[in-house]
């Protein structure tokens, strides 16, 4: 078998790749008259036919799955790691004080640009840090966004089949408001940046 | 305040504590979307694709591994380690072969650890590390086929299964099994997982002329080593 | 009652001011749930040390200066206790008057325990909630 830049090949010259890539198509004259191709062709036929079966048995077999105890492990350590992210302080009462996890108020910016039709939010960052370092050997971060100075921007997915720049606008309210009314922030500013456009 | 207003209607859950703070379903969203999400710490999002990859990883590491514990723990590590870097992934769309990138490396990490271990050898001569041996035409095919005669006997001739279905499957999985790591984890990822040549060639770092060699020789190799079962 | 605190510190069961925090405050309308407290959590506050979480689960040792539930951790000095609560709120109430509320209830437990209030200090850690229709 020759080689040639690591392809194999068939006694006839062909690339074993071309056999390969035209096994779900007839044969053309050439390997109709070929030995080597004809044989070639058999072998990767059947080949080809065990791997799907194999392929699709495992796909739907129950035993082939990681137990529940490994994704309920990956989503404990998930949710540990995402709670020691940024805090913002939403005031002092004489009791003692009052604040929300950067991924806390995030969600409610998601959640609320969501309430509007024709609306995806992606992602949500609070300005002045990139996103929550969750480094598990590094001290968790615990510093503090100035709850005074609240600046987002958010990344969205709009329908195509609202008008942009009116939906930019309600959305800006919508987030504003919902953020005031659940933690007494005013937001200071709210960038929106449209990345995507979807059919409905 | 048309959304105070919404918010105030919204509808309490009693005894469904655990309902989340999403105003749609996340099945019927796109996957950037989700991905997203994810990248911005929704934990909903994360278990989304954590449901939908699980499965895949595993068969992936099983394949790889032959071990159904370390499969799992490749699971564990390589959906820990995702969810740690999803913020700094740069491009989402490319998230599934990012994933699968660490499934691999892990997976080659684990095979490497065994090889300093004699009793459990494994052949790495066509692994795609860096400063690994980088020419496809390194390996060699008889080196493969070597590897393959003489670990690919045993139970895989077993002649009493040989007419079943099941019993080719199984001789595939054993000569899938003797197939060095790096080759083998090409042919999976092409062949099982049906990634594109590019994607494949993005996992493993390796260009994707490398990766279309490495795959034709072991689909030759084991088209062979099918022969007796046709 | 002031005069009274190194008496109750010495008697007082935290644990089961702990357990009466958690019932109180997870039934309260609009709390989802107390977030469970991580270890890493503790680390963060310093407020405990894995010696003292042992000593929690050790019935012959003195009442602990620090017991911690889900979503709560109640740190015991001079009998002060300061609580932090962590927890998850529903949207169909304004967050941050619910975080107050809670404060309130907490201190009337607290209180109804015989010790004196130090800080109740409260983070939203999720707001949640089914959509509006």
């Amino acid at each position: 078998m020759a080689m040639n830049e690591g392809q194999p090949r068939l006694g006839c010259g062909r690339i074993i790749d071309d056999v390969w890539e035209s096994i779900d198509r007839p044969a053309s004259i050439h390997e109709r008259t070929c030995r080597d191709c004809q044989s070639a062709r058999a072998a990767l036929e059947h080949l080809e036919a065990v791997t799907r079966s194999m392929r699709d048995r495992d796909r739907s077999d129950p035993a082939l799955r990681p137990s529940r105890r490994v994704r309920a492990a990956i989503l404990m350590v998930a949710r540990a790691e995402i709670r020691r992210s940024r805090r913002v302080p939403l005031g002092t009462t004489p009791r003692g004080t009052i604040d929300i996890s950067e991924q806390a108020l995030t969600g409610l910016i998601r959640f609320a640009a969501s309430t509007l039709p024709g609306v995806r939010a992606r992602r949500c960052t609070i300005a002045g840090t990139r996103e929550p370092q969750t480094s598990p050997a590094g001290p968790p971060s615990t510093a503090a966004v100035d709850g005074e100075d609240v600046r987002i921007t958010l990344t969205v997915a709009l329908s195509s089949q609202v008008r942009i720049p009116a939906t930019v606008t309600l959305l800006r309210e919508r987030v504003g408001t919902i953020v005031q009314a659940q933690t007494g922030i005013t937001m200071q500013q709210i960038d929106i940046g449209v990345e995507d456009l979807y059919d409905v | 305040m048309q959304g105070a207003s919404r918010t105030a209607l919204a509808t309490e859950a009693p005894g469904h504590p655990a309902v989340l703070a999403s105003a749609e379903a996340l099945d019927d969203l796109d996957e950037l979307t989700i991905v997203a999400r994810a990248q911005n710490g929704d934990v909903h999002a994360f278990e989304w694709l954590l449901s939908t990859h699980e499965g895949g990883v595993f068969r992936l590491a099983f394949r790889m591994l032959d071990d159904y514990a370390e499969a799992e723990d490749i699971v564990q590590e390589t959906f820990i380690a995702a969810r740690r870097g999803l913020p700094d992934l740069a491009a989402p769309q490319a998230f599934t072969p990012w994933l699968y990138r660490a499934a691999t490396n892990k997976c080659f990490n684990n095979l490497r650890s065994r090889r300093r271990h004699p009793a459990a050898p494994d052949s790495f001569d066509d692994e795609p590390v860096p400063g690994g041996s980088h020419g496809a035409s390194a390996v060699g095919e008889a080196e493969l086929r070597n590897q393959w005669d003489a670990r690919g006997g045993g139970i895989c001739q077993d002649p009493a299964l040989r007419y079943e279905a099941e019993a080719q499957m199984q001789a595939l999985a054993c000569l899938v099994r003797a197939v060095p790591a790096g080759p083998r984890a090409c042919w999976l990822l092409r062949d099982v997982h049906e990634f594109s040549y590019t994607e494949i060639a993005a996992i493993v770092r390796l260009p994707e002329s490398t990766v279309r060699g490495r795959i034709a020789r072991t689909r030759r190799i084991l088209a062979e080593g099918m022969e007796p079962w046709r | 009652m002031t005069s009274e605190q190194p008496f109750h510190a010495r008697v007082v069961d935290l644990d089961s001011i702990a357990d009466t925090l958690g019932t109180a405050l997870g039934r309260h309308p609009g709390v989802v749930r107390l977030e469970p407290t991580m270890r890493s959590v503790l680390t963060r506050w310093k407020v405990a040390s894995v010696s003292q979480l042992h000593r929690n689960v050790r019935p012959d040792t003195p009442p602990p200066a620090v017991a911690t539930r889900d979503g709560l951790v109640l740190s015991l000095t001079d009998g002060v206790l300061d609580l932090h609560v962590e927890l998850a709120t529903n949207i169909s109430r304004p967050a941050l008057d619910l975080a107050r509320e809670v404060q309130e209830v907490a201190v009337d437990v607290i209180r109804a325990s015989g010790l004196a209030v130090g800080h109740v200090d409260v983070t939203i850690l999720a707001i949640e909630g089914t959509p509006a229709p």
